[in-house]
């Protein structure tokens, strides 16, 4: 692979929690693998307690490697706060984590909108950028949302609060601000974001998720069989070690993936 | 006549106190709904700022504009460093808080000299409350209002409201609003929160500079004994208010309701003061009464009712 259009790799990162009184194995140890910019779906997949979500927690920055140097788009960020990696965006298993719940929908997309760093003089919601989301929504909304409807109705929900709405519809808003963000996210991570939704609310998120990949890096850590089989990778993890990292040739994704 | 004359210099009265309270009670917008901390360091910050405007003035001969944006800094940095030991060094909110209020709460008593009761001498209220009295002179006896002073008050509450609103809708505004329920989503946003936050500290102590050094000028002097257990003021005015505006519906939503619920749950509040006060309540009642009115209006809508009946089943 070409070192130029790589980008998330881990060299050699080990991790472990402060608090970790459970057992003395490191949470991550000696983990190194590597993707491409635009690799489509890619699956972190293996038992529970066996790093998943460490990856990830590595990767946004929450937990710092006491090992290793992981690059995202070919910076060197083992070092770097949060908010100095650039490029990312999360879904979460649970959905409220990936919105701020005391803003508005309104807010919580415009923010999606913002570039980078606040401006003290800017407002945050516009005329321009709430029409600019409401077309570029009625672009993505997926076919699968006709059964809930939420996202073609979207100018309707935008003055309320998250809270206001089901896991599964905060769910859809939050794919829908990583789908409308500006400029996009090349590597959105998540984490099991299906795992708590009914069927209808987890098919329009199955399809937001699949629009995704086709233009970013999406590193979703899951026990879903039928995510798995859509991934143009898998990348598999026992007990803190890489297992296993192969593209899966017969995928429906790969094709465009590399 | 003399109904009118008497419910007249009742709403003046409450109004002059709710309005006077409104800046310092306004920082429970930036702290308590944005940060989403009940700031504990305005007990001692509001005592340091209000020394520092009135030390300036009396000692050093500096002039009030200077003397009072000195005070709102140095709010503004005891909120500082409130935010430092919160986001730094991970110290509980309320803890931190605490410490803080200790630490300026001394260090406005050594500026002072120990004094308890230190006086401003002549400030712009002074020459308000001569113009007042001009004014009542004129009126009939049972009747005294203060135009004079209402009126500056209730400019001063019209710019900060105002400013605070359009703050907290400008994209720094709505991060700071943001930072108390997700710091994760804004930092993946470009945001460094923790900053944010910091800042957020030291702008609600400002205000609390700033209306502690306007009540301290108001009252002639700054006592020392008044400003221990603002929070605790603060918190039950701004609840009271909050959960008046919730009673008027939905439209009254955060953030520009929150600021105006803010100055309704202080005219309730000396509402409840003053009616106490005519009918000859001993003084010690109207706290009581509020932190009971508040207690019912949260049992009611937190189901304190049912849980309490589920206890027994």
């Amino acid at each position: 692979m070409n070192s130029s259009d790589e980008l998330l790799s881990f060299d050699r990162i080990s991790a472990r929690y402060a608090n970790n009184s459970f057992n003395d194995r490191n949470a991550l140890e000696d983990v190194t693998f590597s993707l491409p910019a635009a690799a489509g779906l890619v699956s972190l997949i293996g038992p529970n307690g066996c790093g998943k979500t460490t990856v990830l927690r590595v990767i946004t920055g929450q937990l710092q490697a006491i090992q290793g140097t992981i690059r995202l788009a070919g910076r060197d960020v083992t070092n770097e706060p949060t908010h100095k990696r650039t490029g990312l965006s999360c879904v979460f298993q649970r959905a409220i984590d990936g919105m701020c719940a005391s803003l508005t929908v309104e807010e919580n997309l415009s923010l999606m909108l913002m570039g980078h760093g606040p401006s003290l003089f800017r407002p945050l919601v516009t005329p321009g950028r709430t029409s600019r989301l409401l077309e570029r929504a009625q672009q993505l909304v997926p076919k699968a949302d006709k059964e809930t409807g939420l996202l073609a109705n979207l100018r309707r929900v935008l003055h309320k609060v998250p809270t206001e709405f089901s896991g599964g519809e905060i769910q859809q808003l939050c794919l829908l601000s990583v789908l409308l963000q500006e400029p996009p996210a090349r590597l959105v991570l998540a984490d099991e974001p299906t795992l708590n939704l009914d069927k209808a609310n987890r098919a329009v998120c199955l399809d937001m998720l699949l629009a995704l990949s086709k233009t970013t890096t999406v590193l979703i850590a899951t026990h879903d069989r039928e995510l798995i089989a859509q991934s143009a990778r898998v990348v598999m993890l026992d007990q803190g070690r890489l297992a296993r990292h192969e593209k899966t040739p017969d995928s429906p994704l790969s094709a465009g993936a590399t | 006549m003399d109904v009118l004359y008497t419910t007249l210099t009742f709403a003046d009265n409450i109004l002059v106190q709710a309005l006077l309270a409104f800046p310092l009670l306004l920082s429970m917008v930036l702290s308590y709904r944005c940060l989403q901390v009940p700031d504990v360091t305005m007990d001692g910050s509001s005592i340091l700022a209000a020394s520092v405007c009135v030390v300036l003035m009396r000692k050093m001969g500096v002039d009030l504009p200077l003397a009072l944006a000195a005070a709102v800094a140095a709010g503004f940095v005891a909120g500082l460093l409130t935010g430092a030991l919160v986001e730094l060094f991970k110290i509980n909110s309320l803890l931190a808080g605490i410490l803080n209020a200790f630490v300026f709460y001394s260090l406005g008593l050594l500026l002072l000299g120990a004094a308890l009761d230190f006086q401003t001498g002549t400030t712009l209220f002074s020459w308000l409350k001569e113009k007042d009295q001009l004014f009542s002179q004129g009126l009939p006896n049972r009747l005294v209002i203060h135009p004079y002073v209402l009126g500056f008050l209730l400019g001063i509450a019209i710019v900060l409201k105002v400013a605070v609103d359009w703050f907290l809708r400008r994209e720094w505004g709505v991060v700071l609003r943001g930072s108390g329920s997700n710091e994760l989503f804004l930092q993946l946003r470009g945001v460094n929160t923790k900053l944010v936050r910091i800042l957020g500290f030291g702008l609600a102590n400002a205000l609390v500079g700033f209306g502690a050094t306007l009540i301290s000028m108001y009252d002639g002097s700054v006592q020392i004994m008044r400003w221990p257990g603002t929070i605790i003021f603060a918190l039950s005015v701004a609840i009271v208010g909050w959960e008046a505006a919730r009673q008027l519906g939905r439209k009254f939503r955060f953030p520009l309701a929150d600021s105006s619920a803010i100055i309704l749950g202080s005219i309730l509040y000396y509402f409840i003061v003053r009616m106490c006060y005519t009918f000859n309540v001993p003084t010690a009642l109207p706290r009581l009464l509020i932190a009971l009115y508040i207690v019912l209006v949260l049992a009611e809508r937190k189901g304190a009712w049912r849980r309490t009946r589920e206890l027994f089943r």
